[in-house]
């Protein structure tokens, strides 16, 4: 899977072209759900809870289709919170009131880890609802067995619409088992007025430079302000950090923790990354970065307390409403500084599968058609900024109005879920790991210890 | 007891056990489906290497002798010891005095009564994000107070940094939210306490710190020993205060959130079981000392 989802531009700088084929892979980015463990407290500066009120959703152009099984209820879970769970919701009410189809959605726990966990439970008992699955990128290898291939019913034209490579990360021993829904990459944002008044021109291009400027701003800021810090990301021992980290080390040319079957994170590159982001504790990130989720870092920038976040797309929410609005632009995330850096984001997002064992196959594809239809994908970008996993959806013009972040680079990195239902396991292991050394534990000894657990978990 | 007269029928004894058993057999019945049913598939289940929509083997003792080398749940064990005899020891501590002061009549005892139990009534899950939120670093209610209000601090302090400090403040929740209980407890110990005895014991000269060891103490031991029971076994299986703070952090797991992370977020039903049996075990020593304790002193 990585091979897929590192083409060929490792070097720090590619187009719009380019990111639109490899944005390919990336459909995946657990955008706030997915990587959320935390518990929600403080989220809701720019978007939270409080969602707008959102434009009329697409027309449904399967409608004709989906008729025939009106009166049928679909049952979906359903993920997400704010602007995210309102625009599912939307689309739910319009597939409704067009086909006679009933949707009942069922939420999902918010952790990403926490909705695998029940959803692989209903599918392991044998149930037949949910009908419709909506799954985060990394676990279509793990629950693979329980969800009806789609090759057949979609057609292949449909399926070509996709980025190939995500079509290829959720095709397991040739079945399709889910389709491609929407995704979402690591990105840099930082502070234009900051920087324009410190003297820089432009957002950093390595982690040092990163570095630099966060230790001048916040030394002249933090005198007026005691809760400003330079840099905030996600650093609590949850599935978020998996994600910071991944970028951290394959950004240094580290590798993802298991590259293939074989785990490779004991090497010197990786080491030098992880230390570089444990010396940032207490300098340029507060001590209780250890306990950030993408939540927290969204406020803290969002208040005026930070000059650099790590985020998702969404966080682009910022710009209706917060402290920050008008003050603050995305960049793609900063290169390691050895031979071989790179700029990485971490790959997340989200697909659309039926259970195999549903009772109405057919309307809960037609719900699916709807559901991941350019139209409802182009809905999505522009009211809760959810990365299209389409090209055809992403070049549109009031598409790339909404998600300015859609034309630049960004080189993207899968988390190693190719391990498949063992992958929660290696992921606390590494994001614990990581988190006790933010907190000052060894790094070298921490590496030791990661790989060795790793290698004893997929042996 | 009384000999059986011939010829007749059952006797009063025999007839009022046979109505007991009748009595007692719905309960037991109802016991045996949601208590003794859950806990021998756990301990069978300790057994296999079950997981979730898998399948499940025989393996005797491996879950075991795997725990035995298992560091992350020999810290577990740490953590949740540490904070059961730091909250308890300080909520008996805090419960006695508050219990005492609310023994005394004043006026508006009643109203303060009530009041106590407002922690206790919060949900867990709620007060315990509300304290995240309070011990926050960047935009939190303390650091607010400590830096910018008193200028006690020069930095805002980061209250979950490190695991004494995390521990520390987890437990100041929990003292917050349950010495009330304790201390109601304490309170209804008090009030079986024969005014007279004081009087009696005020006419013999005994000052209050005499009165308080020599009657009130013994005399409240079975009040104090429920009281301790109950909270050291709601904090060996604390989960969600320390969920909501720390998640899934290492040095943070509790017993109860190892429990949770093999069997739900591992699928490691089987070896999750084994942890389960042996947290049991865990409690039960506790409990085996406080029985323990509590016989000596009748003795």
């Amino acid at each position: 899977m990585n091979e897929t989802v590192r083409p060929d531009a490792t070097t720090a700088g590619i187009g719009r072209r380019a990111f639109i084929r490899l944005g390919a892979v990336g459909v995946g980015a657990t955008l706030l759900a997915a990587c959320g463990d935390g518990d929600g407290i403080g989220g809701s500066i720019g978007g939270g809870s409080s969602a707008p009120a959102l434009p009329a959703a697409p027309a449904v152009s399967n409608a004709a289709a989906a008729k025939k099984y009106a009166g049928v209820t679909v049952v979906t879970d359903i993920p997400g919170f704010g602007t995210e769970l309102a625009t599912t919701e939307q689309l739910a009410k319009q597939f409704e009131s067009e086909t006679g189809i009933k949707i009942k959605t069922v939420p999902l726990p918010k952790s990403t880890s926490d909705a695998y966990a029940a959803d692989q439970r209903l599918l392991a008992a044998g149930q037949a609802t949910p009908d419709v699955l909506l799954v985060d990128l990394i676990y279509p290898p793990a629950l693979a067995g329980y969800l009806l291939d789609l090759k057949g019913r979609l057609t292949d034209a449909e399926i070509k619409l996709s980025y190939p490579n995500l079509v290829t990360v959720n095709t397991i021993d040739s079945r399709l088992v889910a389709y491609p829904w929407y995704g979402g990459f690591g990105r840099l944002y930082y502070r234009t007025d900051l920087l324009s008044k410190y003297g820089y021109a432009a957002p950093p291009k390595t982690w040092t430079e990163l570095t630099a400027m966060a230790t001048k701003i916040q030394a002249g800021e933090q005198p007026g302000n005691k809760a400003f810090s330079g840099y905030v990301f996600q650093g609590n021992a949850y599935e978020g950090l998996t994600c910071n980290a991944l970028e951290w080390v394959a950004s240094y040319n580290g590798g993802t923790f298991v590259d293939g079957t074989t785990v490779s994170i004991d090497n010197p590159n990786a080491i030098a990354a992880l230390k570089l982001a444990q010396g940032w504790i207490g300098k340029i990130a507060p001590t209780g970065v250890t306990t950030f989720t993408e939540d927290e870092a969204h406020s803290a920038f969002g208040a005026g307390n930070a000059a650099f976040m790590r985020n998702w797309e969404y966080a682009q929410d910022l710009d209706k409403g917060s402290a920050v609005a008008g003050k603050f632009a995305v960049a793609p995330l900063p290169a390691g500084d050895v031979s071989g850096g790179t700029t990485a984001a971490a790959a997340g997002g989200w697909a659309v599968a039926v259970n195999k064992k549903s009772a109405n196959p057919d309307a809960a594809v037609e719900w699916l058609r709807y559901l991941t239809s350019p139209g409802a994908q182009a809905y999505r970008a522009i009211n809760s900024a959810d990365v299209p996993a389409q090209p055809g959806v992403a070049e549109q013009a009031d598409v790339q109005a909404a998600l300015p972040a859609l034309k630049q680079e960004v080189v993207p990195f899968a988390r190693p879920t190719q391990i498949g239902g063992k992958y929660n396991e290696a992921s606390t292991i590494i994001f614990q790991a990581v988190n006790g050394m933010l907190r000052g534990s060894d790094v070298e000894s921490g590496v030791r210890k990661m790989a060795g657990d790793l290698r004893g978990l997929i042996g | 007891m009384s000999p059986k007269p011939s010829g007749s029928g059952a006797t009063l004894a025999t007839r009022q056990a046979r109505l007991a058993w009748l009595l007692m057999t719905p309960t037991m019945l109802v016991a045996a489906v949601v208590a003794l049913y859950p806990a021998v598939t756990t301990v069978y289940r300790s057994f296999t290497d079950d997981t979730f929509g898998g399948t499940s083997h025989w393996i005797g003792l491996d879950n075991y002798s795997k725990l035995l080398h298992d560091t992350a749940f020999r810290s577990a064990m740490w953590v949740t010891i540490e904070f059961t005899v730091l909250t308890v020891a300080t909520e008996a501590v805090l419960g006695m005095i508050l219990a005492l002061a609310l023994h005394n009549a004043f006026a508006g005892r009643g109203v303060m009564r009530a009041l106590l139990l407002v922690p206790f009534a919060i949900i867990n899950v709620v007060s315990a994000s509300i304290w995240k939120l309070m011990f926050n670093q960047s935009y939190g209610v303390f650091n607010d107070l400590l830096v910018g209000k008193l200028h006690l601090a020069s930095q805002p302090i980061d209250f979950f940094g490190t695991r004494t400090s995390a521990l520390l403040s987890v437990s100041a929740i929990d003292v917050w939210k349950t010495t009330p209980f304790v201390a109601l407890l304490l309170l209804a110990g008090l009030q079986t306490i024969p005014a007279d005895m004081h009087e009696a014991a005020e006419v013999d000269g005994a000052g209050p710190v005499r009165r308080f060891f020599s009657i009130t103490l013994p005399l409240l031991r079975p009040a104090l020993l429920v009281a301790l029971v109950f909270r050291t076994l709601d904090a060996l299986r604390v989960f969600d205060v320390f969920y909501v703070l720390f998640g899934a952090r290492a040095d943070t797991t509790t017993m109860s959130i190892y429990i949770e992370q093999n069997i739900v977020d591992f699928g490691k039903a089987g070896y999750g079981s084994a942890i389960s049996v042996v947290t049991m075990l865990v409690i039960a020593i506790f409990v085996a000392i406080y029985v323990g304790l509590n016989a000596r002193a009748d003795r």
